[in-house]
């Protein structure tokens, strides 16, 4: 099985259906993309993986075992995080303290240890470490969400948008940033608009839209097919 | 004579600021007025006085049972009536009407077990005053500027050096975030309950053993004048409580001796004046902004 | 959706259902009257008062008394032959009830007379209801000098405080010369005029108001600010008017602050729940009252008549604690009215013009005789704390 393993999961709002019954696999060590366009359930789909929504049906498997009811608490404890749509840092606190709050599961030994691992990876967030988190860039601020996500040591990470509302140059930075972190031994499940660059970094993409995954394909098919390219990469 | 005023508003403000001081850790770490502040304030000092008079006197085993006690209603409380709302994602104004109904439940329940005479509470704590001149400080006024000092540095503390403080501050401000981070928020919010609620039974008991009287009123009576020193300090700032609470006890306390029927609408002035310029409160902080 | 809808009708259903059972109560109680004309079956009084609220003790002690008194009239027989029968409903002490229970009560054209309220402000807001039905409203205890002349069928068995209040300020000034004199008072109808009808008597007579300082009831219990103000002015007497744990507060207060001068109270601090709040600070104090005390500890100096020890028992024995100078005139108020109806039967102005005949009589409350003005007139009964308990006053 799937180190990541989502089977026929429909996510109810109320009386819309927002997932209609879609299946997700992510490998060990992958990065895998979805893509799709707005309101297609991205975000629902990550959400609901972290147990931050309830689904209505279907079954996420994660690491051999069954999170589909699990709080998020728990997930998290197992391995599984998400840095979420619009960073959702915690504006009064500083970066040092968004940071130390990603270990909150951890012993104060492996704190320090992903402390260093942190901090290498991200030396402007080191710079600015007693700055209130409120007041950093969004870039600074996209990087301040995935170093906290990180600070748990995640089997799997996911990032929903991490390059919404960046300018090009911070998204091409985050984008080598997530290879170095995949490369580190932390599987990445990927949710983009920017569908051309999170393929360029993926083995395997899907593409949802309106709750359902119309595609799922190698990467390389993704970024090449005609109609993926007009309908997500805007054209040529 | 104006020295005496000043030290009966001082004292006055303090018996303000301890109910305020709990008051504001709820709203800072959940944005909820919890309406039912007031009543586990008058519960702690009902249970203390019953515990003392059932154990024959003995004051301070019947105080930490008591702070147990409370301490525990609020955690039920919350874990009960307002972990569903919260669930259901219902809008704020859902859990502060809760917390009206739960504040009138407690206040009748009280009031048919007791009844609604004012009871005695027995001075355990004889300390004296002493004479300055012609002003007159009882050591019992002394303790409870004290102890609403002590709880909010204590209270600081918790929150600013302590791993639980640090979650209860993440789940004040982004509460799914702050689950993205593994904290258990339901129990990171009934534990917040459970501090406010035996920080309401502190000041509780301590106002029943200054005055010797406790009726089961004195949440409701204290209620409107804690929650304007909250807002004037700044509400969800702690040292605001603390200021707050001084400044309407002062303000009152001159207020009445100029004109005793119109205390309370000078004090609630003076709040409405800080307001017009300082919408936050006097220590509060301009903006209360969310990533 | 469909669930919710649901919901809402079965909701709205039994809302229904319990209103219309709601609505069957009285219906069928106005059915037993009139099945028959019962005029013959029973004498109907109405009580109201508050039984629950701030003010409940006094409300039950009083209507205590007054079942106790229709209670031993219907053990023996009812009057001639007829039973008494008593509705009772409370008032909370908000006079807005008050007057709610007003228009019920004159409603049911069976109901001769009404006792109540306790307070002058519950009576004063039903007396025009009354009034305007022509049913007599027998007040046991209100004091306020509008009251009996809210029109002819008002009866009060409190002396009003124009005489009260007069007569207190006479005591002061008769027992400790043209002194200083300060006080602190609640604002309610009967505190406002209690100061200012005592203040005034008090100018009159040669003394001196050194400062008034008023509170509002429940607003606050620390009078420390008003209570230094008074004791800058360095009064020699200093008179409380307020209920009894506002009285314990302010007096505890003003001890503490080393106010320094002869405290005197009224009656209202006349019961055993006042000395246990009010410790070993009530020590000394002077209690003017013009209604008597029944405390067993200040009956042991006191000689009671041989009704009044009756009642003293028979009051302890059926409720288990002791009567109090309020149940004692909702007593005399009770037997007023029944005396009254024995003498005219089931009319209301004929029990009116009776009630207003009564001179002299020897209630448990003291010789009572109505004026002109429907006012009763007594002599003060007054008492000084000591050892912790109420002893007959003694100048010292």
């Amino acid at each position: 099985m799937a180190f990541l393993n989502i089977e026929n999961l429909t996510v109810n709002y109320g009386n819309i259906k927002a997932l209609k019954g879609i299946d997700i696999e992510v490998e060990k060590n992958e990065i895998v993309t979805l893509i799709g366009s707005n309101g297609a359930g991205k975000t629902t789909t990550m959400n609901t993986i972290a147990g931050l929504k309830r689904s209505s049906g279907g079954r996420i498997m994660f690491d051999g075992e069954d999170i589909t009811q699990m709080g998020t608490p728990q997930i998290v404890k197992k391995g599984l995080t998400l840095s979420p749509e619009g960073r959702q840092v915690f504006p009064k606190l500083s970066v040092f303290e968004n940071i130390e709050l990603g270990a909150y599961t951890r012993s104060k030994k492996e704190r320090d240890e992903m402390l260093e691992v942190v901090y290498d990876l991200f030396p402007k967030l080191k710079e600015r470490r007693s700055q209130s988190a409120g007041t950093l860039s969004g870039g600074e601020q996209q990087m301040l969400a995935v170093g906290r996500a990180l600070m748990c040591k995640p089997k799997l990470l996911m990032l929903d948008e991490p390059s919404l509302g960046l300018a090009p140059l911070i998204v091409k930075e985050i984008f080598d940033l997530i290879v170095r972190i995949n490369k580190l031994g932390t599987t990445i499940l990927l949710v983009e608009q920017n569908a051309r660059m999170a393929l360029a970094i993926s083995q395997r993409g899907y593409v949802l839209e309106t709750g359902k995954i119309i595609l799922k394909a190698d990467a390389d098919y993704l970024l090449n097919s005609e109609e993926v390219k007009n309908a997500y990469l805007g054209g040529v | 004579m104006f020295i005496q005023q000043l030290v009966n508003g001082l004292t006055i403000g303090s018996t303000y600021a301890l109910v305020a001081i709990g008051f504001t850790l709820i709203f800072g770490v959940l944005e909820l007025i919890n309406f039912a502040h007031g009543s586990f304030y008058m519960v702690g000092a009902y249970f203390t006085l019953m515990l003392m008079l059932a154990m024959g006197g003995n004051f301070v085993l019947a105080f930490i049972i008591s702070l147990a006690l409370t301490g525990a209603l609020g955690a039920m409380m919350d874990h009960f009536a307002l972990r569903r709302i919260r669930e259901r994602r219902a809008t704020k104004d859902a859990a502060l009407i809760s917390t009206i109904g739960i504040a009138t439940v407690i206040d009748h329940s009280v009031l048919e077990f007791f009844g609604s005479e004012t009871k005695s509470f027995p001075a355990v704590l004889n300390l004296g005053k002493i004479t300055v001149g012609n002003t007159i400080i009882s050591y019992m006024q002394i303790l409870i500027f004290a102890v609403a000092v002590i709880l909010m540095g204590l209270l600081t503390f918790i929150l600013y050096k302590t791993r639980i403080g640090k979650a209860m501050r993440a789940v004040s401000q982004n509460m799914d975030a702050a689950k993205l981070m593994g904290i258990n928020v339901n129990f990171v919010i009934s534990f917040t309950f459970l501090v406010a609620s035996v920080l309401a039974a502190i000041a509780g008991t301590m106002v029943g053993m200054y005055y010797q009287a406790i009726e089961v009123t004195m949440g409701f009576a204290i209620g409107m004048k804690s929650f304007a020193a909250a807002v004037l300090g700044g509400i969800s700032v702690l040292p605001g409580a603390m200021l707050g609470g001084l400044i309407i006890g002062v303000v009152e306390a001159l207020g009445a001796s100029i004109s005793s029927g119109y205390r309370d609408a000078i004090a609630f002035a003076v709040l409405i004046i800080v307001l017009v310029f300082k919408p936050s409160g006097l220590l509060g902080k301009k903006h209360n902004n969310k990533v | 959706m469909k669930n919710k809808s649901k919901m809402l009708g079965l909701l709205i259903s039994i809302c229904l259902m319990l209103s219309v059972l709601a609505g069957c109560g009285p219906a069928s109680e106005a059915n037993n009257g009139q099945a028959g004309s019962d005029k013959g079956k029973s004498y109907k009084l109405a009580f109201f008062g508050p039984l629950s609220g701030d003010a409940m003790q006094y409300g039950v002690a009083i209507k205590n008394a007054v079942e106790l008194e229709i209670r031993k009239v219907n053990d023996a027989g009812g009057i001639n032959g007829v039973p008494v029968e008593l509705k009772v409903f409370d008032d909370k002490n908000d006079p807005k009830e008050s007057v709610n229970i007003a228009n019920k009560i004159v409603s049911d054209p069976e109901i001769l007379v009404a006792i109540g309220s306790f307070t002058s402000s519950c009576s004063l807001a039903a007396a025009p209801v009354f009034q305007k039905n022509q049913v007599p409203l027998f007040s046991p205890t209100a004091s306020h000098p509008d009251f009996p002349f809210a029109g002819d069928y008002m009866f009060t068995l409190a002396m009003t405080q124009k005489l009260e209040s007069k007569k207190f300020a006479e005591f002061v000034i008769e027992q400790f010369g043209p002194k200083k004199v300060a006080t602190i008072y609640q604002n309610t109808d009967y505190g406002v005029t209690a100061n200012d009808i005592f203040v005034n008597r008090i100018k009159e007579l040669g003394g001196t108001v050194t400062g008034s300082e008023q509170f509002i009831s429940g607003q606050t219990k620390d009078y420390s600010p008003l209570i230094s103000n008074i004791k800058a002015q360095q009064p020699d007497i200093f008179y409380v008017i307020g209920s009894y744990s506002e009285a314990a507060q302010i007096i505890q207060q003003a001890k503490a602050l080393d106010l320094k001068a002869q405290y005197i109270g009224n009656g209202q601090l006349i019961r055993e729940d006042f000395l246990k709040l009010a410790g070993a600070n009530g020590e000394g104090l002077v209690v003017m009252s013009s209604i008597p005390v029944f405390l067993s500890s200040a009956l042991e100096h006191q000689k009671l008549s041989a009704n009044t020890e009756a009642f003293v028992n028979d009051f302890k024995k059926a409720y288990q604690v002791e009567a109090d100078g309020f149940s004692a005139m909702g007593y005399d108020s009770a037997s007023l009215i029944v005396d009254a109806i024995q003498k005219a039967g089931a009319d209301k102005k004929g029990i009116r013009d009776a009630l207003a005949q009564t001179k002299n009589y020897a209630g448990v409350s003291g010789n009572l005789s109505f004026m002109d003005t429907r006012e009763v007139e007594r002599s003060l009964i007054n008492y000084r704390v000591k050892d912790g308990t109420f002893i007959p006053y003694v100048r010292e």
